[in-house]
């Protein structure tokens, strides 16, 4: 395998995974779709997502449902998850973005700060528009707060007008934990929404509607694409910054608009779901070890991955304790902290070898 | 945005007094008319985000994602009709049996599957939640209450739209009764004798009530003086300042306390309470906490611990 990519261009080895992730993708939605708080058989879960597939669907099934069972997979089952996976899709590339970008794999989101950020914009919206106003001004002040974020962690790395990478994980943490502080000292302002709104920052996509995906969907899959066309930027930036600026690459330019899109896909992210950690930290990681470094490969394959990964967890979230459910942050962190042990480990034994 | 939300809570239960008060003549009407029940329906009610919300018709299937809304509901003798509440609905021990849909985080799709026609919810605990359920075709009613007031005008609210008028009356005025009852026995001793109190909801970090919430006001209908005056509802509350008030009585609602724990803060040996070992730590928070008829039972309690030789 790991010899296999030095010789398989960067286009067959998209090809040929995102091929195999498309599979995936769609087994784990038939299989996801099938479970939830309320046990609808498979079958009908199936039928029901058969019969919505345009032009054919209805010329295939007769609809043999419920009207409430209608409303549980239309309206509660299916925008859940394609949220999860739009979401999942942009952790994904916003953590390799920020780990190509950075050199440094720890970089993500998270270890960035800008999901603190933008929670703490959130967390202001929902305080000031009240608890329960639907989305409302949440995007917008999450965004605001990831771009605080990330310019004053910039600002901060930015020595002589130029941006050492390692002095930026570093600013990065430190901002980061700034704003943490700032969300306790929200939430102890907040003792009677206490509950909600820590429910809220622990990551869960339960009870989102149609709204939130159609209102993130645009920005999202656009953000997801100009980073992607940025690919070949991303794959000379990890050569080196000098490297870089000789084959012609505006550093300062790219890198600014790259963090920037980055960063607004996780407010984004953020602002639908809350804070959900652990993906865009390990799938850019997974897809590394298998395709290699390519920007051009691992931003799509991210993608599609981090979705994967997302949707699944959802489903251990919505069913391990049902009727009530866990917060989706909490199962991404302990399924993907493991699993990132072992990946490491093997890695290094590998290598050592 | 609590004072905005705690303002807006007050205009509103004032606007649904005045309401309320107007309406109460043609409720009464109807009633002679057509023996109480279902006449009035379609009712319109307002919730406690002033939004009007109109049921069509007697609602047969209820379900209540709030333990306080569920302990309403079954006060009004709606227990047949409730078909779904949540994990933490305790009271009465019949909720127990009831179809579960979640806990403070709450199933949609659960809540969906049992068909309601009517969901009952409290804006401060389920407030995230209410916009995502009727975005999904459900009825649901909110109420609010941070005040024996207010609970009054829960009770009226949903008793209004679930057919209930009468009993909702019948249990306000047996709440009024009860509340009376104890404030009659309180209401002999002197200003200098009343015990001044500090109420604990949680240690690590330690936190109390204040002004603007239920608890407050009961710790005052039991004849005891809140030592915080502080215009927040509830609170961080630091423990020298605990020294500095010196209270009289200690109220702990947080289950696992111990009493040796507390004696064994640095200092709080010197707190009058401590001292007489005036600190009760087995009180039924439930009664405390949910805005319900319960509040009664909840002074009462608090009174006979502050004052137990008025109750012999």
């Amino acid at each position: 395998m790991v010899a296999g990519k030095e010789f398989i261009g960067w286009r067959a080895r998209l090809g040929i995974a995102m091929l195999v992730l498309c599979l995936i993708w769609l087994i784990t939605v038939i299989i996801s779709i099938a479970f939830g708080g309320t046990s609808i058989p498979a079958t009908t879960a199936w039928g029901m997502l058969l019969y919505k597939i345009p032009y054919i669907g209805p010329e295939l099934i007769e609809p043999f449902w419920s009207k409430t069972t209608e409303i549980i997979l239309y309206q509660i089952r299916l925008p859940r998850l394609l949220l999860g996976s739009l979401v999942g899709a942009s952790l994904g590339v916003a953590g390799a973005t920020f780990q190509g970008l950075l050199r440094n794999p720890l970089a993500d989101p998270y270890t960035i700060g800008v999901s603190s950020g933008a929670a703490v914009g959130a967390v202001i919206a929902i305080l000031l528009q009240g608890i329960g106003q639907g989305i409302g001004m949440v995007p917008i002040f999450a965004l605001v707060g990831a771009m605080l974020t990330i310019t004053l962690v910039y600002q901060l790395a930015r020595i002589g007008g130029r941006v050492a990478v390692e002095t930026l994980i570093l600013s990065g943490v430190i901002v980061g934990s700034f704003m943490t502080s700032i969300l306790s000292f929200l939430l102890t302002k907040s003792y009677d929404n206490l509950q909600q709104v820590i429910y809220w920052l622990m990551g869960s996509l339960s009870l989102r509607s149609w709204e939130h995906v159609v209102f993130s969907f645009p920005y999202l899959i656009a953000g997801m694409l100009i980073i992607w066309f940025f690919a070949r930027d991303l794959n000379a930036l990890a050569l080196g910054e000098d490297t870089a600026q000789h084959l012609g690459v505006e550093v300062e330019r790219v890198k600014t608009l790259l963090l920037f899109l980055a960063s607004l896909i996780t407010a984004l992210a953020v602002s639908v779901s809350g804070t959900i950690g652990f993906v865009g930290l390990t799938v850019p990681h997974v897809v590394r070890m298998v395709l290699g470094p390519d920007h051009r490969v691992l931003i799509p394959v991210s993608a599609l991955t981090g979705s994967i990964f997302l949707i699944l967890a959802d489903t251990i979230a919505r069913t391990s304790i049902a009727p009530s459910e866990l917060p989706v942050g909490v199962v991404t962190a302990f399924v993907g902290a493991p699993f990132f042990a072992y990946l490491l480990r093997a890695k290094k034994k590998s290598m050592s070898v | 945005m609590k004072k905005y939300l705690l303002m807006l809570v007050l205009i509103l239960s004032a606007a649904l007094l005045v309401t309320a008060c107007g309406g109460k003549q043609n409720v009464q009407d109807k009633e002679g008319e057509n023996a109480g029940q279902t006449a009035n329906f379609p009712v319109t009610v307002k919730d406690a985000n002033g939004r009007d919300i109109t049921i069509d018709q007697v609602p047969q299937r209820i379900v209540s994602v709030t333990p306080s809304n569920t302990e309403i509901l079954f006060a009004l003798g709606l227990a047949d009709q409730i078909v779904g509440v949540t994990s933490n609905d305790d009271y009465p021990a019949e909720a127990k049996d009831k179809e579960k849909v979640g806990d403070w985080n709450l199933n949609a799709e659960k809540i969906v599957s049992l068909e309601p026609d009517l969901v009952v919810a409290m804006q401060s605990a389920n407030g995230t939640q209410i916009p995502e359920l009727e975005k999904l075709g459900l009825k649901v009613l909110t109420v609010e209450a941070q005040s024996v007031e207010d609970i009054y005008e829960s009770i009226r609210t949903i008793g209004t739209a679930t057919g209930k008028t009468a009993e909702a009356e019948q249990l306000i005025s047996q709440t009024q009764a009860k509340l009376q009852a104890v404030q009659d026995k309180v209401a002999a001793i002197s200003q200098e004798n009343r015990k001044r109190v500090f109420m604990e909801i949680s240690t690590q970090p330690l936190y109390t009530v204040s002004k603007g919430s239920l608890q407050h006001q009961i710790l005052e209908m039991a004849g005891g003086i809140n030592v915080v005056q502080e215009e927040q509802p509830w609170m961080e509350y630091n423990d020298e300042a605990v020294l500095r008030d010196n209270p009289d009585a200690i109220i702990v609602t947080y289950p696992g306390a111990k009493l040796e724990s507390i004696a064994a803060r640095p200092g709080w040996n010197q707190i009058q309470a401590v001292k007489d070992g005036k600190i009760i730590l087995d009180i039924d928070a439930n009664i405390l906490v949910r805005p319900t008829s319960r509040v009664a039972d909840g002074v009462e309690a608090v009174a006979r611990f502050l004052y137990p030789e008025l109750f012999q």
